[in-house]
């Protein structure tokens, strides 16, 4: 099979967290199903919890089954959901993938809360890209006449370092909705991204000031200077043959230190590129 | 390979609010290595690129008047101010316009829509309050406050400090923290490489690293 998406994707441990002697509690993956359809994940930890690492990685994986079933029930392979179709079969996924978590939590006679992270789902379809989440992170996508934009808005609280996790309380309660978006960008796209909170400050403009109304604000726009010269770094290392492994590593080094607020980043970093390359 | 540019964006902030007191008990070694740890902290937090982003720092003292010494700004905005010790000690008043100051910083925060982590309050005394201060008030302003998760207090008691009376200032299940000897130095290392940890904190466990060797072990 010839995956029509060309991917870079790594998740890097944060010097704050080499410090206090935590591990990575990023995690992330992608997985091609066929030609043009794929499915991206990313979690991050929470730092505060003891498990935030398992419960990450544990997450990535109880997605990719979940939404792999998804695809191949709903045929997202010939047509997409209608918006609320997709808000409806997201929420369902995601909630399984909660409850899978709770139980492994229970076989593992470790607390719920211990495992809590964030997660973003992307679902690459022939036209075009589903993405849903739960907390914060940031996803984007560059359509063919080379715009960038964002395709979720994270959820923030009211100070810099609160969001709401998969393990969260509200997410039992009827009013979900309030906690997990789901869009769809439902036209020919030529990159996307996803990524945690600890990659957001390099690669996105998201606190900036407007002279104008005097106010700091998050444009919440994925950084063009940033991602074309890396789409052009992928293309490029497809020419030269490179495994996805090999890429993933060169990937991995630039983003422990390939620009300044990537160097001086103390949280755990996660990026996820795709480029379409036939 | 790969490369790309960096947008401009602006750090979140993190207000941290020193409560110093400066009644004369302090006079001699302890307000020496007070100043001696003040200007460590600025130079820790100058080398510390993220901190000196984020950290915002006020210092209000307190003996018979009350002064802010220092409005919030980051290290690279002022120069450590010299403390000198006199006086009595009107430690809840301190404390008082320390909270006033930290409501007025997040409104202004959210005015000007700019992200912040949870203020930080550090009170550090070696005296008692003066006998006309309403002690049982600002206990109970300081529980409610914390219990709202409107700030994170700490209180560090210096050598000579009556461990009962300064926690009954203290929220419950939060006691003052004995200094030892007179680690200013070390304390206020600990404070800046605590920076980073509280901003990678998430939700509700706002909580400083446990303190290392500028705190006794016993109390």
């Amino acid at each position: 099979m010839t995956h029509s998406w060309l991917v870079a994707y790594a998740s890097v441990i944060g010097a704050g967290h080499i410090a206090q002697g935590l591990p990575c509690q990023d995690a992330s993956a992608y997985r091609p199903l066929n030609t043009d359809c794929a499915i991206a994940v990313v979690c991050d930890g929470a730092g505060s919890c003891a498990n935030a690492d398992l419960g990450a990685a544990q997450t990535v994986a109880f997605a990719l089954t979940h939404f792999e079933a998804l695809m191949h029930q709903q045929r997202f392979f010939a047509r997409l959901p209608t918006q609320k179709d997709w808000q409806r079969l997201a929420k369902q996924t995601l909630l399984r993938v909660r409850a899978d978590l709770k139980a492994y939590s229970e076989q593992q006679g470790i607390a719920f809360n211990s495992l809590s992270c964030t997660l973003m789902v992307v679902l690459v379809c022939p036209k075009g890209l589903l993405i849903s989440h739960i907390g914060d992170g940031r996803a984007g996508y560059c359509t063919a006449q080379g715009g960038w934009h964002s395709m979720l808005t994270p959820f923030k609280g009211e100070e810099a370092n609160q969001t709401v996790f998969i393990t969260a309380a509200q997410l039992d309660a009827k009013n979900t909705d309030a906690y997990i978006e789901s869009r769809i960008v439902a036209e020919p796209v030529k990159a996307f991204c996803l990524l945690s909170d600890g990659c957001e400050r390099a690669c996105y403009q998201c606190n900036e000031w407007d002279a104008e109304t005097q106010r700091f604000y998050d444009a919440n726009v994925p950084y063009p200077p940033f991602f074309n010269p890396n789409i052009e770094g992928l293309l490029a290392l497809q020419k030269q043959h490179k495994t996805q492994a090999e890429i993933n590593a060169l990937w991995a080094a630039f983003l422990k230190a390939g620009t300044p607020p990537l160097k001086t980043e103390t949280d755990d970093k996660t990026l996820l590129l795709a480029v379409r390359h036939v | 390979m790969f490369k790309g540019e960096s947008p401009d964006n602006y750090e979140p902030k993190c207000l941290c609010v020193l409560v110093l007191d400066t009644s004369a008990s302090m006079a001699g070694e302890a307000i020496t290595q007070l100043n001696r740890g003040l200007k460590i902290l600025h130079q820790e937090i100058s080398a510390d690129y993220i901190a000196s982003q984020r950290l915002e720092i006020s210092i209000i003292t307190f003996n018979n008047s009350i002064q802010r010494l220092q409005e919030p700004k980051l290290v690279e905005d002022f120069v450590m101010p010299t403390l000198f010790a006199s006086g009595s000690t009107r430690l809840v008043d301190g404390v008082f316009e320390a909270l006033k100051l930290v409501e007025a910083r997040k409104l202004w925060y959210k005015e000007t829509g700019q992200s912040y982590f949870r203020p930080l309050l550090f009170l550090m005394t070696d005296g008692e309050p003066d006998a006309d201060q309403n002690i049982r008030a600002l206990q109970q302003q300081l529980q409610s406050s914390v219990e709202q998760k409107k700030l994170s207090f700490y209180a560090v008691g210096v050598q000579g400090y009556d461990h009962a009376r300064l926690s009954a200032v203290c929220p419950a299940n939060m006691p003052p923290l004995p200094l030892e000897g007179y680690k200013f130095a070390e304390f206020f290392k600990w404070l800046s490489n605590s920076v980073s940890a509280i901003s990678q904190s998430r939700e509700a466990d706002n909580q400083l690293p446990a303190p290392d060797s500028w705190a006794q072990v016993q109390i």
